[in-house]
């Protein structure tokens, strides 16, 4: 599974759709997550607060090769921070309609006083609970990690949602999390150091 | 940026700025700092009796200057520096580390003594409402529990009151100061409207007290900078909301302070503050008020009031807590002070750890009995904003020094000459407090009581506390006290580190 389908899974509510985190926490870990999925690629490398491109090749996937195309004509943009609010600010819709497309999700409208949102809630409600389920056996040392699902881990750490992963686990899960985060490739590594950031200066900042 | 030497227009550079902070939101944000009903009606009110001058509009407007003058130095750096919303983040790029935790710890100090503070306010004036209005006798800390928890509930939520209502709130403050200003002054007391309390005469017996208590009043001028990087143009917006916040500021607190002595008289006013039954009553503002202009006025101006001072709670919880989270990320504080609560998004820890002080201290004054305005309100909000002091003169001092490394392309007035007047006059203003803080207190000079002491050792020890802890870090864990002072940015530093290199030999 890509991995910003797999973040989206496990960030929403798999009854209703609902997000886990506040709004900005999701945009950019989902945003973290499509890039990740461009770094597992080899299209881009990130490197301390800045990405590069690698390879301008278009990925299968429709979403990554939109996104790639965008960095690639964006060349005065090379800070992570840019791109992780830019492709966060459609991020939910953008992989929410990726998912739809195979069928895992479907749209709906809540009506909530004058407002009305989109939600997109999992077809199938033992998919998304799989996955957090996948993830936590991975964490708690029951499978071997591979590189995709320690960002994933990574990126569930650094946007607040470790602690609906590992939700009755002790220290030891939580430090081999970030033993294995702290020995993913540096540029898996650097991205997940800037969304942690990003959510940071979210909350500093006072921003959803 | 380099946005527009192309030719093509950034799509990407659009998006992000529709999304950025307009003008308007941030000068709107600055604005709701200032709380005239609050500093007049409640602070100064009571501060006329136990400090014993009616010099407060010239103080207001001397610290107004320094503040200013401090604010060109403070802005100026503010475009520099990452986690520009905290003064301990100014101090640790200008002076150094182990004095930017130091400064962090006598933030987290003032911020907590600030904010408990105004529980006593609230519990007072809100129980003054009941008796008089519903002739239920509440006690003080009754109300004040309530709010409290309030307050707990909200900063887990992550609730902040939204600045358009904040906004509506300060306008309608602001209408009623200006009513009140006018009722005042076309009732003035025998002798007609005196200028005397814009003159140093009235002024000099207890300067420094009195400047404490100005100082008070201004905090949160100090809050626009943490939209530096939010802000559309950035330069313009931060500096224009400071500015237009010690404006608004000055301008009502100095005129109804002058406006409420004038009418109660302004021989009369200490004299009037010091009986028994008026200090009981929060002191003569309210009470004048209601002689003068009649009781709706006073009703309308106490009702404001307390919501002002609900709302200054919530707002001082979430900034302390959000400094408790800043610094657990940069693990000055232990790292869970850096996670936030998943849904909402709050930074948890620090929001619970406030939550429990401020009930600690209210439960120790509702058992001890002791007062909530002078002990609760006016002593520790007032050593709150002493610790504000202390942090704006050494964030002064920082301004200097890391402009004299490198000019960074800030004009000789913002980055020098601006930033060495403030600090002389910090440095004199302190001096002046610390050398009469019984004053402050109330005590006549001479007094012998534990808090006159206290409160100064109190900020000494904790920055003492953490100058040491930030030298233990220097030397146990370099990583981390290389991210001091970077705030949210703090782990991307600390990844600087050869960590990977290490693992794969």
């Amino acid at each position: 599974m890509l991995l910003a389908d797999d973040f989206f899974l496990i960030a929403h509510d798999d009854r209703d759709g609902r997000s886990r985190l506040s709004q900005r926490a999701v945009e950019l870990g989902l945003a973290g997550a499509m890039l990740g999925e461009l770094v597992l690629e080899q299209r881009i490398v990130c490197e301390g607060d800045r990405l590069r491109i690698i390879s301008r090749e278009p990925p299968s996937d429709p979403l990554a090769h939109t996104n790639l195309a965008t960095m690639i004509a964006e060349t005065q943009h090379r800070e992570i921070r840019t791109w992780l609010l830019f492709l966060g600010q459609t991020a939910v819709d953008a992989v929410g309609q990726r998912l739809a497309r195979v069928g895992l999700v479907e749209q709906t409208q809540v009506r909530r006083l004058l407002r009305s949102s989109t939600r997109w809630v999992a077809t199938d409600i033992n998919l998304p609970a799989g996955r957090v389920v996948r993830l936590r056996r991975l964490l708690t040392g029951h499978e071997p990690m591979r590189v995709a699902d320690t960002t994933l881990a990574g990126l569930a750490d650094a946007t607040g949602l470790s602690g609906h992963v590992l939700w009755d686990t002790d220290q030891s899960s939580v430090r081999r999390l970030q033993q294995a985060v702290s020995a993913l490739p540096p540029p898996l590594r650097d991205l997940i150091l800037q969304v942690e950031s990003a959510v940071g200066d979210a909350v500093l900042s006072q921003r959803g | 940026m380099s946005a527009t030497s192309h030719a093509r227009p950034s799509v990407v550079s659009q998006a992000l700025a529709r999304d950025r902070l307009g003008v308007p939101s941030v000068i709107m944000f600055a604005l709701t700092a200032a709380a005239p009903l609050m500093v007049v009606g409640a602070l100064v009110s009571s501060a006329w009796g136990w400090v014993g001058v009616t010099g407060f509009p010239l103080a207001f407007v001397i610290i107004a200057v320094v503040l200013a003058l401090f604010s060109f130095g403070y802005v100026a750096m503010s475009r520099h520096i990452t986690n520009a919303g905290a003064f301990y983040s100014y101090i640790s790029q200008g002076l150094g580390r182990p004095l930017g935790v130091g400064g962090s710890l006598v933030a987290l100090l003032a911020y907590n003594l600030l904010q408990i503070g105004l529980y006593g306010a609230f519990g007072f004036f809100a129980s003054v409402i009941l008796a008089e209005k519903a002739d239920l006798t509440v006690d003080w800390w009754i109300l004040a529990l309530a709010l409290w928890l309030v307050v707990a509930v909200l900063g887990l939520l992550r609730v902040d009151v939204n600045s358009k209502v904040l906004m509506v709130l300060l306008g309608a403050e602001l209408i009623a100061v200006t009513i009140f200003d006018f009722i005042f002054l076309s009732n003035p007391a025998e002798g007609g409207v005196s200028l005397e309390p814009w003159t140093w005469g009235s002024l000099k017996d207890a300067a420094g007290p009195a400047f404490a208590v100005a100082v008070t009043a201004f905090v949160g001028f100090e809050a626009a900078p943490v939209f530096a990087e939010e802000a559309r143009s950035k330069n313009r917006t931060v500096a224009l909301a400071t500015f237009l916040g010690l404006a608004v500021m000055v301008v009502s607190y100095a005129v109804t302070s002058w406006a409420a002595a004038v009418s109660i008289g302004v021989d009369a006013t200490v004299p009037m503050a010091q009986t028994p039954e008026i200090a009981q009553a929060g002191g003569p503002f309210f009470p004048t008020l209601a002689e003068k202009g009649g009781a709706w006025a006073a009703d309308l101006g106490l009702i404001l009031l307390t919501t002002s001072i609900a709302a200054a709670a919530l707002s001082y919880h979430n900034t302390t807590a959000r400094y408790a989270f800043a610094l657990g990320r940069e693990r000055v504080l232990p790292a869970f002070f850096g996670r936030t609560r998943a849904r909402s998004g709050a930074p948890a820890a620090g929001s619970v750890f406030q939550t429990l002080i401020a009930l600690a201290v209210l439960v120790l004054f509702a058992v001890q009995g002791w007062d909530p305005m002078l002990n609760l309100f006016f002593w520790l909000g007032t050593s709150g904003g002493v610790g504000v002091l202390f942090l704006v003169f050494a964030t002064s001092l920082s301004v200097i020094f890391y402009f004299v490394k490198d000019t960074r392309g800030e004009g000789a007035w913002a980055r020098l000459i601006a930033p060495i007047l403030s600090t002389v006059a910090l440095g004199y203003i302190i001096w002046l407090v610390v050398d009469n803080f019984g004053g402050l207190l109330g005590f006549q000079p001479g007094t012998e009581n534990a808090a006159v002491w206290a409160f100064p050792a109190a900020y000494g020890a904790v920055a003492v506390i953490g100058i040491v802890w930030a030298l233990i870090l220097r030397v146990t864990n370099r990583q981390d006290y290389d991210s001091i002072g970077l705030g949210a940015r703090a782990n991307t530093a600390r990844a600087d580190a050869p960590d990977y290199a290490s693992q794969q030999s």
